[in-house]
């Protein structure tokens, strides 16, 4: 079990949380059915850091960023969404 | 003093209160125990040397250590429904009227039918499912599963609802201690003194670990009260606490540590799961003393040396009478002076290393001993216990001797107690020189001391124990203090950390059969090599082709040696071969203590609507509908439920109801972009929709998927009520949010959602306008000023309230909702209004009935697989305006379409759930019922279903088939909806 450190209410268990996969903007809607498939289904699967959002649906109910270590579990950092790292 | 039966209890010595006997039963006969006693120590001291029979060959098997790591005396205790199975009687507190059975054996554990496998135990080698259960595959189902499952399985399950109390408990502290032994006491006790706040928990009923089987002493008082007065001194700390009988079992993520209390003192709780988020780990954990393979070591009567000295110091027991000890480290010599002081008489001591190997240490103690280096055991004999050991020299140059004996002390060394840190992932490595097993490197926040991190001898381990607290107090930015360290009298028959000798002997075929590696599992040396030629060299594929380590002792027994034997067998180094995963749980954990209280009525949090009191004073049947109570059907006295179902249909058909709205997910869109926002994320148009209107409302995945449905309404330019269906409210919310926040957060939109606040009736029937009326005097309900579709807010009862004229039921319907503080008093309004026309409300059956006889589609029909095309809705699909979804929602094809059903003879009810075959070509599916009712309205069953598109009517009659209810319905197809095809009713 995480602690996810929200960037609104600080250091929370995961049970807090729902995951939202990773953080990368979607296609712009008027894109292709390629384009979509590539976004939904053709995904990273990285051994290392990873970019993704989390929705904190039992505190501030905001979706943050976390960058957490697929490995280690680490997490380095969270932020919101509109933040670059 | 010794209670009568006790053949084996010391006259005196052990940490039992002789004071305080305890009768318990075993087989069905009453025996007796001390408090302090486990059960495996009240047997052996009432004389019983068979307590369970092996799993594969019904083996007779007695006790071999003295904790988790038990693979043979596993037992069930308890009755009916509180009977738990495969527990290890090395691990089971006594305690008065505790009922335990042996396991796997019929008709007694001393007589076993089951012993007969054992004659057949060549051809129940490695693999033996695997080769011999592969074809015909047609008796799989039948024949061979039922044979298998008669055959396998530890244990019966208990019967019925556990009726003991378990509960979890979340704690969070600077430092937690696994392990009481000296260094995690050691440890314990500097950070005890530092004021730190502190958790120390042990596996064991009392601290001290090692101690408690040692004759050594600490600051001249024997080492297990120095134990004791320490653990009572930390304990006594204001901000530690120590947990006695209490199991770590699982390491997690982000210094998680899961621990399991059993028999917490408070009534009534059986066991306690604790949730421990410590800053800092220190795993004191301890080791594991190895067996050794030989030819016939499973008997009873054969124990780990470090066990029988156990016995001896902890409980008052003899484990026998002649005792010989077969070793292959220095370690083994240790036990020496715990038989001598028990009186055991010790025939031999067998050493699988020549001499010159053996500690001059180790040499000293032996005296008058015959030692025998460089030999090995060739065969045990006994039936129900050991009673001779074959002796001869491992390189077979004189004729092996016959020794006569009880027991046999073993001694194969030591495995470092590591699994926790495994659990963290990494790989698992033995390392032979220092005889460990070691997992990942422990990292910043856990540490490891004592002999599970290889520190040996009982002075270095203290010292470890102090330091390790020191860096822990140091990475906290504590003063480290600089303790007085306790100081040990001797260090005989601790650990030397000298390399093992050789613990799996050059077997022939015939003694490999008999030697096993797992005794639990019943896997031999045999097994190990067969494997090995079959070509399971790798140790994880090994494993699982054997069974071997696969337990209830997960390994830490088992799997040592059959990793010794691959050594042995292949001229590998253990280093090389490798170690199969610790998982988590370290030792087995019963579901009770995972569950806690989440079970019955507190599985889950339940929700109650702001009508929940008047749905209760209707005399509503309330049933949960996901989290929600929620109204069933409001029978009136005497009434059965489908009566009752019937009754509300009617009365909404033909007068008025009404219903309780206020689980729908209610979410307010402000902001000068929010006609842009839910275009984006509806896929009808809405940016359109005129203030005062309301529309109903598709939201598909981003995979073209529909997600869910529900109404929008334009309540003024930049204002809209949005619903969302009830299963669905959390997760659309959550989806919108996203698209807000993360996605498009250059829109002006803001999103508050009112689920809660809001409480909402529906009011449906060809008089509902009526009812409205008298209701809303003040406004305005003629079809003219609110028509089909239209919206208002308006006052009510000092507040606002949101007319909605949006049909579910196919009647003339309206919804109204207002704040939840008001709720009572729109029901009262609604139901006093509405008497005149005899108004009544419905409930959820009434309503899903409704809905079928409609053809609207709701949760069974949104299940994540259908497309708006399959379902009817393919022309509400904007096509000019791009939407979420709408790029993959386009390709689709269509595979199976929502169609109405009745039966054949307009009378059989057609099974929910049903599989739609057609003709004789059963064995296909054509697809599935997903809704089904009688319909009042109709005189007949209906259906919805989902069915797949290349159906053709030449394809014979359609039947609706469960196997599971046993029912088979032959249906056609009806046209949707069935019930007021174009609408005229609900505009009315």
């Amino acid at each position: 079990m995480l602690i996810i450190s929200c960037p609104w209410c600080g250091e929370r268990d995961e049970s807090e949380f729902s995951y939202g996969g990773p953080a990368r903007p979607l296609p712009p809607l008027d894109a292709d059915a390629a384009a979509w498939r590539r976004a939904l289904y053709t995904r990273d699967n990285p051994k290392g850091w990873h970019e993704e959002l989390w929705f904190h649906g039992f505190g501030c109910r905001q979706w943050i960023v976390v960058s957490r270590h697929t490995v280690s579990q680490e997490i380095a950092d969270s932020r919101p969404p509109e933040t670059p790292p | 003093m010794t209670a009568a039966g006790h053949s084996r209890r010391l006259a005196k010595g052990g940490m039992i209160d002789r004071s305080r006997p305890l009768a318990f039963a075993f087989n069905g006969r009453t025996l007796s125990g001390y408090e302090g006693d486990t059960l495996a120590s009240a047997l052996m001291a009432n004389g019983v040397d068979v307590v369970a029979r092996s799993l594969k060959y019904h083996r007779p098997r007695g006790i071999m250590t003295d904790g988790p790591e038990e693979p043979n005396a596993v037992v069930t205790v308890g009755e009916g429904s509180s009977r738990t199975p495969n527990l290890k009687a090395t691990e089971v507190i006594l305690h008065d009227g505790l009922v335990t059975r042996s396991q796997n054996c019929w008709p007694s554990v001393n007589h076993d039918v089951g012993a007969v496998a054992g004659l057949a135990a060549p051809l129940l080698g490695a693999g033996f499912y695997y080769k011999t259960f592969m074809a015909p595959r047609g008796a799989w189902p039948g024949l061979y599963e039922r044979l298998i499952r008669r055959a396998a399985g530890l244990g019966r399950a208990p019967e019925g609802h556990d009726p003991d109390l378990y509960e979890h408990r979340h704690f969070h502290c600077d430092v937690l201690i696994v392990g009481a032994g000296p260094a995690g006491l050691a440890a314990a006790r500097v950070l005890a003194q530092a004021g730190l706040r502190l958790l120390l928990c042990d596996e064991r009923s009392r601290p001290g670990g090692s101690l408690t089987g040692t004759m050594q002493r600490i600051d001249g008082e024997p080492a297990s009260a120095w134990a004791r007065q320490t653990a009572a001194d930390i304990a006594a700390s204001p901000r530690a606490l120590v947990l006695l009988e209490t199991c770590a079992v699982w390491l997690g993520d982000h210094q998680l540590v899961a621990l399991v209390e059993r028999r917490p003192g408070e009534s009534g709780v059986a066991e306690r799961l604790w949730l421990v988020r410590p800053r800092h780990v220190v795993l004191a954990t301890g080791a594991i003393e190895r067996p050794l393979c030989f030819p016939g070591n499973d008997r009873p009567g054969i124990m780990l040396a470090s066990a029988t000295a156990a016995y001896i110091h902890r409980y008052g027991v003899a484990p026998g009478k002649r005792a010989v000890i077969h070793t292959n480290n220095d370690s083994g010599y240790g036990a020496l002076q715990h038989l001598r002081q028990a009186e055991i008489d010790v025939r031999a001591i067998i050493d699988t290393r020549p001499r010159e190997l053996i500690d001059e240490a180790a040499l000293r103690v032996v005296r008058d001993v015959d030692l025998l280096p460089g030999h090995r055991i060739v065969s045990t004999a006994g039936r129900h216990r050991l009673s001779r050991i074959r002796v001869g020299p491992a390189d077979g140059s004189r004729q092996a001797r016959v020794i006569d004996a009880d027991l046999l002390c073993v001694a194969g060394g030591w495995s470092p107690t590591r699994h926790l840190l495994g659990h963290r992932g990494g790989t698992v490595r033995r390392d032979e020189s220092k005889h460990a097993s070691s997992a990942a490197a422990p990292g910043d926040d856990v540490a490891i001391t004592g002999v599970a991190a290889w520190v040996t001898g009982l002075a270095a381990c203290l010292a470890d124990g102090a330091r390790v607290a020191g860096a822990v107090l140091k990475a906290l930015g504590r003063k480290v203090p600089a303790p007085r360290m306790p100081v040990p009298d001797d260090e005989t028959g601790t650990l030397s950390g000298e390399p093992n000798g050789p613990s799996c002997p050059t077997l022939d075929a015939r003694q490999q059969r008999k030697a096993f590696v797992d005794l639990q599992n019943d896997v031999t040396a045999h097994d190990v090599m067969r494997a090995l030629d079959e070509g399971y060299g790798a140790i994880e594929h090994l494993k699982r082709y054997t069974t071997s380590g696969m337990g209830t002792d997960q390994g830490k027994l088992g799997n040592v040696m059959a990793i010794d034997m691959v050594a042995e067998a292949t001229g590998m180094p253990v280093e090389k071969i490798g170690h199969t995963t610790f998982r988590p749980p370290y030792t087995p954990v019963t579901l009770g203590a995972l569950v806690g209280h989440a079970r019955g009525e507190r599985l889950f949090p339940t929700r109650e609507t702001p009508f929940h009191h008047r749905h209760l004073a209707r005399g509503a049947l309330m049933e949960l509908a996901g989290p929600w109570h929620y109204p069933k059907c409001y029978p009136r006295d005497g009434e059965s439920v489908d009566a009752a179902i019937e009754r509300e249909v009617r009365t909404v058909r033909s007068a008025v109801g009404f219903v309780d709205m206020s689980t729908l997910g209610k979410f307010e869109v402000v902001g000068p972009d929010s006609g842009i926002f839910l275009e984006r994320a509806y896929a009808n148009r809405l940016s359109t929709l005129a203030e005062g209107r309301c529309r109903y409302a598709l939201m598909l995945r981003e995979d073209g998927v529909v997600r869910d449905d529900g109404t929008v309404a334009r309540m003024a330019k930049d204002r809209w009520h949005v619903t969302a269906s009830t299963a669905h409210a959390d997760d659309v919310w959550r989806h919108l949010e996203r698209l807000r926040q993360v996605e498009w957060p250059e829109l002006d939109v803001l999103l508050v959602d009112v689920g809660e606040q809001r409480a909402g009736l529906a009011i449906a029937g060809p008089r509902a306008r009526d009812v409205l009326a008298a209701v809303l005097p003040d406004f305005d309900v003629s079809p003219e000023a609110l028509p089909f579709l239209g919206c208002r807010e308006i006052g009510f009862d000092g507040g606002r309230a949101r007319v909605f004229r949006i049909s579910y039921s196919g009647e003339l319907g309206f919804e109204v909702y207002v704040g939840a503080r008001h709720a009572d008093r729109l029901w009262d309004a609604v139901s006093e209004a509405g008497t005149p026309f005899g108004i009544a409300p419905y409930g959820v059956e009434a309503l899903d009935v409704m809905r079928i006889e409609k053809g609207h589609c709701a949760g069974s029909e949104f299940d994540g697989r259908t497309t708006a095309a399959e379902l009817g809705l393919g022309r509400m699909i904007k096509r000019d305006v791009p939407f979420l979804g709408h790029a993959l929602a386009c390709q689709h094809s269509i595979r199976q379409r929502l169609v109405g059903l009745v039966s054949a003879d307009r009378r059989t009810p057609i099974p929910r759930g049903a599989i739609l075959v057609a003709g004789m070509a059963r064995s296909r599916a054509l697809g599935h019922v997903t809704a089904a009712v009688v319909s009042p309205t109709l005189g007949h069953p209906i259906a919805l279903a989902m069915l797949q598109g290349s159906v053709s009517p030449g394809d014979g009659e359609l039947r609706a088939v469960s196997p599971v209810a046993g029912l088979d319905v032959a249906v056609e197809i009806g046209d949707l909806p069935f019930y007021d095809a174009d609408g005229a009713r609900m505009r009315a």
